[in-house]
């Protein structure tokens, strides 16, 4: 497909730049309102208790001092996957952290000094805090009483009542227990994936403000429309006045999806009826707010003598922590577990498990990082043993275009050979190498969300002939205002420079689901794009009354209405505008896309209605120097090759990627949160290790472009890939130089160590 | 309380302040200069970065009143208000802001490192960005806007 | 509640302030560690005595005696230093490695030792250069060897009127090689172990040594000298199986922690690795260059 496009595909500097690198940008902890005070949590210092009684006289005595406890907020459980949590713990605590009072004052220092000042009664509850042992019989329950669900969860919804197993589900097609009776090899290996930190560089911070009958919450979130529907419900008032606006937003991945600060200020804000601010410490970050949500993922694979993978049974067992916001992750492996392979029979079953342990949440990749390093290592362990290059074996088994895919859909639109090929050239696969350097692939993808995906976009004529997108999806760091600018210009015949964006304000900002899942270009994309057509559709109707030209004879291009009938046509879009503006009506182009089955494009299944275009595919390979005495991993070089339909902004892009894989490579070699008895024990970046500047390897990203037919130009989402395939391509790199397989996450140096003495050990050496 | 007579990217000030007050808290609460940003507030991500007398330093371990008779320069003070300058244009170009959060703090790092170093090696950029964490970028778009910088570009 | 802080003239009035306040106040050198107990509330001291005005502390002096570097000084000006690459290149070599740029810009070598944090990348550096910290109180003074200085976790033998003035080095022997070798995942980071080795030629035979030091951090409660390690050096010839049976009698020295950095074995593991590559490395800078530089 020839690209004559003009701003899409150029590597456009995004909008919103300027006031980033300028220090002008407003983000969480930097909003402030006249007379605001500031909020401080007391937080439970126990994994599990019952709480006796909780004393705030003397906190409350503090001249201008509000103090609430779970007495004085709405008596109401929330959660955007099961309602299993209250403002304040209620009863009992469940984790260490969990917010049990709140205190507002004029400075953080008197906050704190009130915090001081409540006692709280507990009594010690047994504790559990992992997953193998809460989902025992007879365990100690982390809540008494399962959910309910929310609504859209509900019909996949599968608690074992009276245990800690808050979902179990389960798929399968083919009979996978004779087919694994069948096969030449089976192969069976368990793997542990650790508990990371979204590790954002901007903390959480919320400024609440209830004013008589509305209320005002600047917020950085990923979710503005469902963070107000539920703090709507929560407070009981109209979600007409509850406004929820985003202040710039410093990161997400997942982690600024669901509500951790709103409800409190909002309910210290009505306390005190004064706008109340919060910002959580770097080390609330780490014990309060949320991590990934780990797995254990015990994989067997049936192979034929030849290398072909004939079934696959897949268990996850998932640790959620004491709130089950790993429901979203725990479901998706249910589609992606599989990773992108060919297989005839296949179970893929999964449980998510509650303990007393901060929760595991989303986090970038949703699910997929946990078992891509489960099979994704298999893959390499069963080259070895069938004797063939871990290459060919993946190049033999991967998705092709027409084959059925885990979820029984047909493949469409990948271009994941071409990633696996091009990695592997670009690493030297098969090169001479020194014997402490190692090489390893991975492949990997990832299905698009599949309900309430659900996004909208205003795209307004400005009276100059500029345009104005109004979009309610999260600019959260990912680039996606650049692109938003980018489609509408490109429809619009405008520059990108003539198109400006609003953050997301549900005051102001049309619906969107939000941002997550890399979702926003395809779907927020898309409504743009076709509120961009509408808007130039509109133009062109004024257009053509004023020039008495029909409207399908003209069109929009540099900023004029032209005509390729009339090459002495040249209107400029501003004379149009004022006439629309002054005796017509401005130009509101509207665009609406996502929902389930609404893909007028697409020739799908017609059994399916599930069917959900948009699988995002992706091959890395990494090069690492392996010091065997240390266990040091050293990686040199990455190669990361994504199927990203249609590159719309290779700036936006290849940063997407690198830094995806740089996340993954803390994920793989040291980022893990730390526990003891249920407590955090490296709360701040001195002890939770992010990769710094002086670990980057040198990496090359590749854009593939097997262009998406539903998506804006082709393109597909890349938010999240990057980070999945580093893990176990290290470990297969590992694995080349010291023979030994590590199964479980990180791979940092003392476990490398270990495993080559363990190895030692057996080979009686 | 102190009264702290500050010189902030040229500009003098005078500001009430408790005699232990960090200058991040300085910057950020008492004079509205919200471009050093409050990230860790134990030395370890480099957001608060600002210069003094030059030097990069992180603002949430610096005492304000020690800052007195020095040049405190900030993030706010690049550029001429409307314009950026180069190496901030760079960092747009280059694709090395994308959240944002750490840019202020990374842009003050390499301002410090450029003007001891003014054409640095990559691994003397990296060395010279070991006290600013990022986790967007990769970093790696931040490394080619000041080498970039330091080509004349 | 609000802390108070001191500024003093001159090392006099400090020392009165910290008689006077014992306790209650603290020093404060650099603050790059100390404001960040505070900001986090894990100290809470009512008055700071503001180190920086002192000029007594500042500077290095060579004379015939030694090296003298006052307690201000900065990992900066250690690194900047012409004096101490030439005369104990080991100190800066180490210094280059302490934490951050912002922190080595304003972090300083009497608040590293004072600080005493496992895993700090001087004091292995300032063992094996046999330095003595010159203390001070309003009374007296006292002088006491680094390798007596420490005495726990975040713990030294500084008394509450005291204060750490300055660091003294005797002039290393002729031809002295120093090596510190920092073991971590990224450079910026605590070491997990960080080695540092002193060694001193024969001047005879290839190899031969007439004395080694050898100081450890990360490894223990407090840094160390690895001292039967360096008796069992004495008057060896340093090739590759001396050195790695000095690394392994180095790794019996220590008492290594567990934290969320590195388990105790680990350590252990790796001190005889980094004692033995400390040592390769001394000897191969003797050889290159006829003579070491410490």
């Amino acid at each position: 497909m020839a690209d004559d496009y003009r701003v899409i595909g150029t590597p456009v500097v995004r909008p919103d730049g300027a006031e980033m690198i300028s220090g002008q940008a407003v983000y969480g902890p930097d909003v402030t309102q006249p007379g605001m005070l500031w909020g401080k949590i007391l937080r439970s210092p126990l994994p599990h208790a019952r709480i006796r009684s909780i004393d705030v006289e003397k906190a409350r005595a503090l001249p201008g001092v509000t103090v609430i406890t779970a007495r004085d907020v709405p008596d109401r459980r929330y959660g955007y996957a099961i309602e299993d949590e209250q403002i304040f713990a209620v009863d009992k605590v469940r984790y260490v952290g969990e917010p049990v009072a709140a205190a507002a004052a004029p400075d953080e220092e008197r906050a704190l000094e009130a915090l001081s000042l409540i006692t709280v009664d507990y009594e010690e509850l047994p504790a559990v805090f992992t997953a193998a042992e809460a989902a025992r019989d007879g365990a100690p329950l982390v809540h008494d009483e399962l959910g309910p669900a929310r609504s859209v969860y509900l019909a996949s919804w599968n608690p074992v009542h009276g245990t800690n197993i808050i979902h179990q589900a389960s798929h399968h097609r083919g009979d996978v227990d004779a087919a694994l009776a069948r096969a030449d090899y089976v192969f069976e290996d368990t793997f542990h994936a650790s508990q990371i930190h979204h590790s954002y560089m901007e903390p959480h911070a919320t400024l609440a403000a209830a004013r008589s009958n509305a209320v005002t919450v600047w917020t950085c979130s990923q979710e503005v429309f469902q963070l107000r529907t539920l703090l709507a419900g929560l407070f009981a008032i109209p979600e007409s006045r509850m406004r929820v606006i985003n202040t710039k937003v410093g990161g997400g991945f997942g982690g600024k999806i669901e509500p951790r600060l709103e409800p409190v200020a909002v309910a210290l804000s009505v306390h005190s009826r004064k706008p109340v601010k919060i910002v959580m410490t770097r080390a609330e970050e780490f014990t309060a707010a949320a991590g990934s949500t780990p797995a254990t993922v015990t994989v067997k694979t049936g192979v034929t003598k030849d290398g072909t993978l004939t079934v696959r049974d897949i268990d996850f067992l998932w640790d959620t922590g004491a709130h089950a916001e790993g429901l979203p992750p725990s479901n998706r492996a249910m589609k992606d577990g599989n990773g992108p392979y060919r297989v005839h029979d296949l179970r893929i079953s999964s449980t998510l498990v509650y303990t007393n342990k901060m929760r595991g949440t989303q986090l970038r990749g949703l699910g997929v990082p946990e078992g891509a390093f489960a099979i994704e290592s298999q893959m390499d362990m069963i080259a070895e043993r069938l004797g063939m290059d871990p290459l060919e074996l993946r190049l033999k088994n991967i998705l092709e275009e027409g084959d059925i895919n885990s979820i029984d859909d047909v493949v469409q639109s990948i271009g994941l050979r071409e990633c696996l090929v091009s990695v592997a050239k670009e690493i030297g696969w098969g090169e001479p190498k020194p014997a402490n350097v190692g090489r390893g692939l991975s492949v990997i993808a990832k299905s698009p969300t599949t309900h309430s995906s659900i996004s909208s976009a205003y795209v307004q004529f400005n009276e100059d002939g500029s345009a104005q997108v109004l979009v309610g999806a999260s600019e959260i760091g990912q680039g996606m205002s650049v692109v938003m600018c980018q489609i509408a210009a490109e429809v619009l015949g405008l520059p990108v420079e003539a198109v400006g964006i609003a953050s997301a304000d549900t005051g102001t900002t049309p619906y969107d689901r939000g941002t997550f899942s890399s979702r926003v270009t395809f779907y927020t994309g898309m409504a743009v794009k076709l509120a961009a057509e509408d808007a130039r559709k509109q133009l062109l109707e004024v257009a053509s009354r004023m020039v008495e030209i029909p409207q399908d004879d003209l069109a929009a291009a540099e900023e004029r209405v032209v005509s390729p009938a009339h090459p002495e046509l040249s209107l400029p879009f501003r004379e149009v505008l004022e006439r629309a503006h002054s005796y017509e009506r401005p130009i509101l182009g509207r665009g609406t896309y996502g929902g389930k089955g609404d893909y007028p494009t697409l020739p799908h299944k017609a059994q399916r209605k599930e069917y959900v275009p948009g699988w995002k595919y992706a091959a890395q390979a990494v090069e690492a120097e392996i010091d065997e005495e240390t266990g040091i991993v050293r990686v040199r070089r990455i190669a990361s090759a994504h199927d990203v339909g249609k590159s719309l902004n290779p700036v936006s892009v290849d940063g997407q990627i690198i830094g995806g894989v740089v996340m993954g490579l803390g994920y793989a070699l040291h980022e893990r949160l730390q526990f003891d008895q249920g407590r955090i024990v490296n709360p701040s970046f001195m002890d939770y290790k992010i990769p710094s500047s002086q670990e980057i390897p040198e990496i090359k990203p590749i854009a593939v472009e097997v262009p998406l037919p539903e998506g804006p130009f082709g393109a597909k989402g890349i938010g999240e890939l990057a980070i999945v395939g580093i893990a176990p391509a290290i470990g297969n790199a590992i694995h080349e130089v010291l023979g030994v397989r590590l199964k479980e996450l990180p791979l940092h140096p003392e476990r490398v160590l270990d495993a080559v003495e363990s190895q030692r050990k057996r080979n009686g050496g | 309380m102190a009264l702290l007579e500050l010189k902030v990217n040229g500009q003098e000030v005078r500001v009430e302040a408790p005699d232990t007050a960090l200058l991040l808290d300085v910057l950020r609460e008492r004079l509205a200069l919200t471009g050093a940003k409050r990230g860790c507030e134990t030395s370890h991500c480099g957001c608060c970065t600002v210069r003094v007398d030059g030097m990069a330093v992180h603002s949430c371990v610096v005492l304000a009143v020690r800052c007195e008779g020095k040049a405190i320069a900030t993030v706010e003070g690049c550029g001429d208000g409307m314009e950026l300058d180069r190496l901030q244009r760079l960092f747009l170009e280059h694709g090395a802001v994308q959240c944002g959060y750490c840019g202020p703090g990374m842009l003050m790092a390499a301002q410090a490192l450029l003007e001891q170093n003014p054409a640095p090696t990559l691994d003397e950029v990296k060395k010279g960005l070991d006290g600013n964490l990022c986790r967007c970028t990769g970093y790696t778009p931040i490394f080619d806007a000041i080498l970039a910088y330091g080509r004349g570009e | 509640m609000e802390c108070k802080l001191i500024r003093p003239a001159d090392l006099d009035e400090a020392l009165a302030a910290r008689e006077q306040y014992t306790h209650d106040a603290l020093p404060i050198a650099g603050g790059q560690s100390l404001l960040v107990m505070m900001r986090n509330r894990l100290v809470a001291p009512a008055a700071l005595i503001d180190l920086e005005p002192i000029e007594a502390l500042r500077g290095v002096e060579v004379s015939s005696a030694g090296i003298s570097i006052g307690a201000m000084n900065t990992c900066r000006q250690l690194i900047a230093s012409p004096v101490l690459g030439e005369e104990v290149g080991v100190l800066p070599v180490a210094a280059r490695q302490v934490s951050s740029t912002a922190v080595r810009n304003l972090g300083t070598i009497g608040g590293n030792v004072c600080h005493n944090e496992p895993g700090a990348d001087l004091p292995p550096a300032l063992l094996a250069l046999n330095a003595r910290a010159a203390v001070r109180r309003r009374a007296n003074a006292r002088e006491v060897p680094l390798a007596e200085f420490f005495t726990g976790y975040f713990e030294t033998v500084l008394e509450p009127d005291e204060i750490l003035c300055r660091i003294d080095i005797e002039h290393p022997p002729a031809g002295a090689a120093g090596v510190y070798l920092k073991h971590a995942i990224s450079p910026e980071d605590l070491a997990m172990v960080g080695v540092a080795a002193v060694v001193v030629p024969d001047g005879k035979q290839t190899g031969g040594v007439a004395e080694v030091r050898i100081g450890i951090g990360g490894a223990a409660p407090v840094p160390l000298r690895a001292a039967r390690t360096e008796a069992a050096l004495k008057g060896a010839v340093l090739d590759a199986e001396t050195a790695r049976a000095a690394g392994e009698t180095a790794a019996t020295e220590v008492d290594p922690p567990s934290d969320p950095h590195a388990g105790a074995d680990y350590r252990r593991k790796m001190v005889s690795v980094f004692v033995r590559r400390a040592l390769l490395q001394a000897a191969r800078q003797i050889e290159e260059n006829g003579h070491g530089a410490a």
